[in-house]
């Protein structure tokens, strides 16, 4: 009886093996894919490139992340379907768990922008944290671009996503922020903007930019955000850290003074009043560092300081008020206002909640900057 | 035939053919004839070689002196039958055959060149001592005493073995060690029915619990202070003649990570230490598994980075990681096993040719890859830092066992494997004991005990897993 | 066996812990806010209290046959023709819930790694290893539990602890905003969760008892109610709820966050270990449950002889049972009545028998 057991225990693990380990994919039979790139196709599909990085072999010591790379293309009436088309050009399977970055056509955002995302949600193999970018024009062009000192482009979208507190003109939007924003509904979706920068002689592209935000109303592109109106936006919802801000010497053009944010925060308040209205203040507490050298003829005095937080206030203020002029005019509630006042007055949400999108243009937002300049006067 | 054979004769000539023949007529049994003061002749009969000289020559110089049954010295004891008298002979006894009343006495002479008393080589220590175990019974309860001189250390001895009686002592503390495990010890050495038994394993193989697994039931040591502190634990030690190890029991798996060093240096460093080699076993275990199981299931797990230099150091191989794995575990033990066997003076060329072959030319050549050679040295030294005892052994073949199972379904056969190995270990005892130790059944106390060492200024009770009879070490006792 | 197995208190709580959110801690997010929304937390809560009333009822009917398992105060108590059926149908139920079980095992994997492996390795895995726990007996499988509840605990703590970061608290207002009773609509779903642990009735005459024994247990309960919470409630600060509802497995989604000194991140291996381990226990108690009350029920002399057929069985019935994935959520979600059956009523319907039977001594209800 023990001997027939164990006869059978061996026959399993026989069988097992012999039916061929199923599933594993050895390193030798793919290709790592690092970026990817979604574009308008034709007859409204997608076009989807991808970047992989070319392994070297064969010396002492592998390049890491310095590699080479290459791009695969394939066209499909969806995602899906374009990437498996892709595996009919590639000699080796594509590994799509690693991608860093998506960078996404404007021109596919045109159309329903839902769609996509869905099918790249059920695609399942991006993970969630992958960055998101979006480019008015070709983006496999961002693929193409050879940066210095950063071969694989994923690379740099990475690095540049994570400069965004300091430069005010992008910021880390994973996949995740996009699936959460369109189905909690708790704010609109707005994906950052890239430029590819041409290179002066003719040769290949060279730089990619961080160019500003695009913001969705719903699931439809509704506008771009330039630099200004970036920086407003970030501000106003609290994820700036460190910005530089300009006030000009009075009287003469191109002479500035330069200040480096060390701390920004804004709180913001939103409430309905007992018109129906609502009603939103937002306040902004900064903290601000000469960095340049004052205009001629100036001296750093108690009431410089004063004057220069004074012109500093309300220049922020108009960066917000641009920024609300913006959400307003497209009707896009980038800032989550609605959702403030579903948390604070429940009751109210429920009765004006139909109509959000056509109230929020009318709604009163008070802007209060208080900007405090330190250290200024050490110098070593 | 041998029925009246077996009893002396009151002739002292058939008394020695009869001996003879029990002995196989063997060249190095000697009879010599002496005569007592009464006048009486007897004879003396010894193993040359065997015995001492010179209390052999002090022994025939003086037999006159000796009346019947009254010796000054050494072991005594009256032989009845011809079988007892010519196993005292082949112990190293010296029988004097008396004619009246028919008989034998025997006298201990034994006097083989045994080893001196030096390290133990299994077991070095940087800080402790340095006595080591020797293959006589005698000098080995001699050294126990001296280490641990007290009244109530008890040794019990028998002899093992059909064919040939071999001498072993179980030592035991009165008032400390658990009666019931002591009887149970003695139950299954009585059972032992073996012609002889060659060094202690043969010993720790039949009384083990479990027939038949890979993991050890008892422990071995060469080094008397080990014993002794695991005397004052409450366990029990069984020393077998002919072997420097010295079988402790009972056993459990967390022991396996313990040495007597901790002990040397103070807790921190001991503790350290010791939590150090727990997780280097469970590196040996599972880190060839779990690097066969990333690379060929789990691409998304691994940093972007790392899988770059990996795959680009796999490019030129043509071999699925898990028989790369293979290849470089069994490469690995192959050295191992040629640098036990090497005479010292090519020892060196052994490890030159392994680190020259299997690690330089073997990557150049695109038989495997980089990172694979570093696994396997990993964990081949991770298994280094265990102690010597079954237990490394298990473990390195284990490991073979944990690589295949995650070959064939990633992570989830690694997992299936550890918790198979757990579900196999926890059903296991050791005379009783559970198997897993203060793990599992948990006992939170004496868990920390096993990992970090506590320092012996509060280290004020005895740990309960070996069900010692006094719980507590210096208060308690006799109040 | 040839001497009775005991296990210890503290075993008891594991398993107890273990079964119920080893695994549901996974994927039970995204049903409970589908029912509750924001407010999940507070079902979780509610569920707890069904939680603590199956143990107050399996406590009481082991207090009043100290020494009998369920089978055998059901043919006890109801007699041997309608207690024998009744006692079938525990069985049933017993050998389908291991089914389900495995099922749902061998369906995580296919969900969140690689969908090439073949679902059947999967469950034939799954199979194996839990009729070579049962095979080498309750002692074993209870002492690996413990370290396996370390193992998860710990985990889990970890995973919440290391987002805590990232949470938005404002995620959870407004608090209640539809009243109290609007969450419970999701109670069946919960309940059968927690009422999961109901395979004690098979052991609690195993555990040497000890004046400690219902504190352990009540202790069992509540860390898997904050457990749960846990789980729930970090889902709602990290994603908000509606956006938690649409993932299948949310702790994954949970553990892709983690990102520790920027490089070091993709911790889902431990999720994957989690998983299978906890889903081990559960199955192997099932699986024993079951085992044992065949036992009972038919007097057999040599129960491991069965295991075999039994385990195939549970194969078979687990790869035909359910088409994927989505049929397995509804079943739990709209069926779930079908489990609550099994652990409330019937052992409630034996209590309440033996009640008017007037056996043993004590019929206070408590914990």
């Amino acid at each position: 009886m023990r001997a027939a057991g164990r006869i059978a225990w061996v026959l399993a693990v026989f069988a097992l093996v012999g039916s061929g380990c199923r599933g594993s994919l050895e390193l030798n039979e793919i290709h790592i894919v690092h970026s990817v790139a979604l574009d308008a196709g034709k007859n409204g599909g997608v076009k989807l490139s991808a970047e992989i990085a070319r392994l070297s072999s064969g010396q002492q010591q592998p390049k890491g992340m310095q590699n080479k790379t290459f791009i695969l293309t394939g066209e499909g009436s969806n995602i899906f379907e374009a990437a498996r088309l892709m595996r009919a050009k590639s000699d080796r399977t594509l590994l799509w768990g690693q991608t860093t970055a998506i960078v996404i056509s404007k021109d596919v955002a045109l159309q329903s922008f839902d769609k996509q995302i869905e099918t790249l949600r059920r695609f399942r193999q991006f993970r969630n944290t992958t960055l998101v970018y979006m480019i008015d024009g070709q983006a496999s062009r961002v693929l193409e671009v050879e940066m210095p000192n950063a071969s694989i482009s994923a690379q740099a979208l990475r690095g540049l996503a994570e400069g965004g507190e300091i430069t005010g003109l992008t910021s880390q939007t994973s996949l995740l922020d996009i699936y959460m924003d369109r189905i909690n509904g708790y704010k609109e979706v707005c994906i950052p903007a890239v430029r590819v920068l041409r290179s002066k002689d003719g040769g290949a592209d060279r730089l990619i930019k961080a160019a500003g935000f695009y913001a969705f109303r719903g699931d439809r592109l509704a506008g771009f955000m330039p630099a200004r109106i970036s920086k407003g936006y970030l501000r106003a919802s609290n994820r700036m850290r460190s910005t530089i801000e300009k006030l000009a010497c009075d009287g003469k053009t191109g002479n500035t003074v330069a200040f480096e944010n060390t701390r920004s925060s804004s709180k913001i308040a939103a409430s309905i009043d007992k018109t129906g209205t609502p009603v939103v203040r937002i306040e902004v507490d900064t903290d601000l560092n000469l960095v340049g050298q004052p205009c001629e003829d100036q001296t750093v005095t108690p009431e410089l300081i004063a004057e220069w937080e004074k012109q500093l206030n309300s220049d922020i203020e108009d960066q917000i008020k641009s920024f609300i002029g913006f959400s307003q005019q497209h009707a896009t509630d980038l800032l989550g206002i609605g959702e403030r006042i579903h948390r604070k007055q429940p009751q109210q949400w429920k009765r004006i909640k139909d109509e959000w999108s056509e109230l929020y243009p009318t709604c009163r937002f008070t802007v209060n900057v208080n900007t405090r300049i330190d250290h200024t006067n050490f110098t070593i | 035939m041998s029925d009246r054979q077996t009893e002396f004769s009151e002739d002292l000539a058939e008394n020695v053919r009869r001996i003879r023949e029990c002995m196989q007529h063997t060249d190095d049994l000697i009879f010599v004839d002496r005569e007592l003061a009464s006048g009486k002749p007897i004879k003396i009969a010894y193993l040359k070689g065997l015995t001492d000289d010179r209390r052999l020559e002090y022994l025939l110089a003086h037999a006159r002196e000796f009346g019947n049954g009254d010796f000054a010295f050494g072991d005594d004891g009256w032989r009845k039958s011809i079988q007892q008298g010519a196993e005292s002979l082949a112990a190293g006894q010296a029988l004097l055959l008396f004619a009246d009343p028919p008989g034998a006495a025997a006298i201990d002479l034994l006097g083989v060149q045994l080893r001196n008393v030096e390290e133990p080589s299994s077991e070095s220590t940087v800080k402790g001592p340095r006595s080591g175990f020797t293959e006589s019974l005698t000098n080995n309860l001699a050294l126990v005493r001296y280490y641990c001189p007290s009244p109530q250390l008890k040794i019990e001895s028998c002899k093992i073995g059909r064919l040939s009686p071999t001498p072993l002592a179980i030592l035991s503390v009165g008032g400390i060690t658990n009666p019931s495990i002591l009887k149970e010890v003695h139950r299954r050495i009585d059972e032992i029915t073996a012609d002889f038994i060659v060094g202690s394993n043969a010993i720790e193989e039949w009384i083990a619990d479990h027939r038949g697994t890979m993991f050890p039931m008892v422990e071995s040591t060469e080094r008397p202070d080990r014993v002794v502190g695991a005397l004052m634990d409450g366990r029990i030690a069984i020393i077998v003649q002919g072997t420097p190890f010295v079988i402790l029991l009972p056993f459990v798996f967390l022991q396996a990570f313990q040495v007597g060093e901790d002990y040397f240096w103070n807790f921190y460093i001991g503790s350290l230490l010791r939590m150090l080699r727990i997780f280097c076993g469970l590196i040996g275990l599972l880190l060839p598994g779990f690097y066969v199981a990333t690379v060929t299931y789990h691409h998304e797990l691994v940093p972007t980075a790392l899988l770059q230099s990996i795959a680009a150091a796999k490019e030129p191989v043509p071999f699925p990681a898990v028989v790369e794995s293979f290849a470089m575990m069994f490469a690995f033990e192959i050295m191992r096993e040629a640098g036990i066997r090497m005479p010292k003076q090519i020892g060196q060329a052994v490890s030159i040719v392994g680190a020259l072959i299997l690690g330089q030319a073997a990557v150049e050549a695109g038989i495997v890859s980089p990172i694979m050679v570093i696994v396997a040295a990993l964990t081949g030294i991770c298994t280094f830092t265990l102690p010597p005892n079954a237990m490394n052994y298990a473990i390195r073949l284990l490991q073979f066992g944990m690589t295949f199972l995650a070959s064939l379904l990633g992570y989830v056969g690694l997992v299936a494997g550890i918790i198979g190995l757990l579900i196999y270990l926890a059903s296991l005892r050791s005379f009783g004991i559970p198997y897993l130790g203060p793990a599992a059944p948990l006992n939170a106390q004496e868990l920390t005990d096993v990992i970090v060492r506590r320092p012996i200024p509060w280290d004020s009770k005895r740990p309960t897993l070996f069900r010692a009879l006094n719980p507590y070490r210096f208060r308690g006792g006799d109040k | 066996m040839e001497r009775r197995e005991v296990i210890s208190n503290f075993q008891l709580m594991s398993l107890i812990v273990i079964s119920t959110i080893g695994t549901s801690s996974l994927y039970a997010p995204a049903t409970l806010v589908r029912y509750a929304e924001r407010n999940s937390w507070f079902l979780v809560l509610v569920g707890g209290l069904a939680g603590l009333l199956n143990l107050a009822i399996l406590m009481t009917l082991n207090r009043m046959y100290p020494d009998k398992n369920l089978i055998r105060i059901c043919k006890h108590v109801l007699g041997p023709w309608i207690g024998g059926l009744l006692a079938f149908a525990i069985i049933f139920y017993f050998i389908d819930v291991t089914a389900w079980i495995v099922r749902e095992f061998a369906q995580f994997f296919i969900v969140a790694l690689s969908p090439v492996v073949p679902q059947s390795w999967y469950l034939a895995t799954g199979i194996i290893m839990g009729a070579y726990a049962v095979y080498r007996g309750l002692e074993a499988f209870s002492r690996v539990s413990e370290i396996v509840l370390f193992v998860i605990v710990f985990t889990f703590l970890g995973i919440y602890t290391v987002l805590s970061w990232q949470y938005h608290p404002e995620y959870l207002l407004p608090v209640l905003e539809n009243g109290l009773l609007a969450p419970l609509s999701g109670i069946i779903p919960v309940a059968s969760w927690l009422g999961d642990l109901m395979f004690i009735s098979m052991m609690l005459n195993h555990v040497r008892r000890t004046k400690k024994t219902a504190a352990y247990a009540v202790g069992a309960v509540a860390v898997t109610t904050v457990l749960l919470m846990l789980s729930v409630l970090s889902c709602t600060l990290l994603f908000g709820a509606k956006a938690s509802e649409s993932f299948t497995y949310p702790s994954i989604s949970l553990i892709q966050n983690i990102r520790l000194f920027r490089h070091i991140e993709r911790f889902d291996a431990a999720l994957v270990a989690v998983w299978v381990m906890s889903c081990f226990i559960k199955l192997t108690v099932y699986l024993w449950s079951a085992q044992q009350g065949l036992a009972d029920l038919l007097k057999l002399k040599k129960p491991r002889m069965f295991l075999i057929p039994v385990a195939a069985g549970i194969y078979v019935c687990a790869k035909f049972k359910v088409w994927g994935l989505i049929e397995l959520g509804r079943f739990y979600d709209q069926q779930a009545w079908y489990f609550c059956l099994f652990q409330y009523a019937v052992p409630g319907f034996l209590l309440l028998v033996a009640w008017l039977r007037g056996d043993g001594g004590k019929t206070k209800v408590g914990a």
